[in-house]
């Protein structure tokens, strides 16, 4: 048995993203929230690289806009934790704040749970509906805003 | 205190623990204060001690599954002995799993 502890780089256990991502469902599909890091930029800023997010099924309620959601990207074998920006016919917008490009639509069983616990530096981040919403709206404004940039330097 | 193997015991996965296995390696989940914590601690099986985990069913006695695993990795009985001896002393300190009878 072999075992993989924070900070000890000598047990440090090799798991792939795939792997990973596999030991996710597995423990949401429990009904159990997950702790794991993540890494990557394109939730900044309410999401940062390094910070430790709780995964929680949706068994109590149901996806909405604003929630930040964690879905198995099956091209790359690895979990996405974006945001869900819009629904339309009962299929999910998903995200990334900080970048230009959707996801896609996804049905609701392909999203494995939702985030409801951001911790930063030992510290919890605290998510409200009202943040949620805020960055919706950002996330849409700068799409919107480097479309219509865009757009005018081709015209010039 | 040394783990001593009673070929009647039966074990069973605890409640507190999630498996997965993955590509013939089962991989454990410690539940920590109900959540399951990949920040923290992920436990690793070998291959013996994988096909160990895929027979504890809370039915087969010790001795029953370590015949079977003589029998499935054409071992000698002492060596899968004292490969699973060592494991089983492991997840019990771990409380992965917990005697049945």
């Amino acid at each position: 048995m072999r075992s993989v502890k924070k900070n000890t780089d000598s047990q440090r256990l090799k798991i792939s993203g795939q792997e990973f991502a596999l030991l996710i469902k597995a423990v949401v599909e429990k009904n159990v929230p997950v702790k794991f890091k993540v890494t990557g930029k394109s939730m900044f800023p309410s999401i940062l690289s390094g910070d430790v997010l709780t995964l929680t099924p949706y068994d109590d309620r149901k996806p909405e806009i604003g929630d930040v959601i964690a879905l198995s990207d099956a091209q790359n074998n690895q979990i996405i934790v974006h945001r869900i920006i819009n629904e339309m016919n009962r299929q999910f917008l998903i995200k990334g704040d900080n970048v230009l490009k959707c996801d896609g639509f996804f049905p609701c069983n392909q999203i494995i749970g939702y985030v409801c616990d951001i911790e930063r530096n030992k510290k919890k981040i605290p998510i409200t509906l009202s943040k949620n919403k805020r960055y919706v709206i950002l996330s849409k404004l700068r799409v919107f805003c480097l479309s219509h940039l865009f757009l005018l330097f081709r015209k010039i | 205190m040394s783990f001593t193997a009673d070929i009647n015991a039966i074990y069973q996965p605890s409640e507190n623990v999630i498996s997965k296995d993955i590509e013939g390696q089962f991989m454990i989940v410690p539940l920590i204060s109900g959540v399951g914590n990949l920040n923290e601690e992920i436990f690793q099986l070998n291959t013996t001690g994988s096909a160990f985990w895929k027979k504890l069913d809370g039915k087969t006695s010790f001795g029953d599954i370590m015949v079977s695993l003589t029998l499935e990795f054409d071992a000698p009985y002492e060596t899968i002995k004292k490969d699973i001896i060592h494991l089983v002393d492991q997840l019990i300190k771990k409380k992965f799993i917990f005697e049945v009878r």
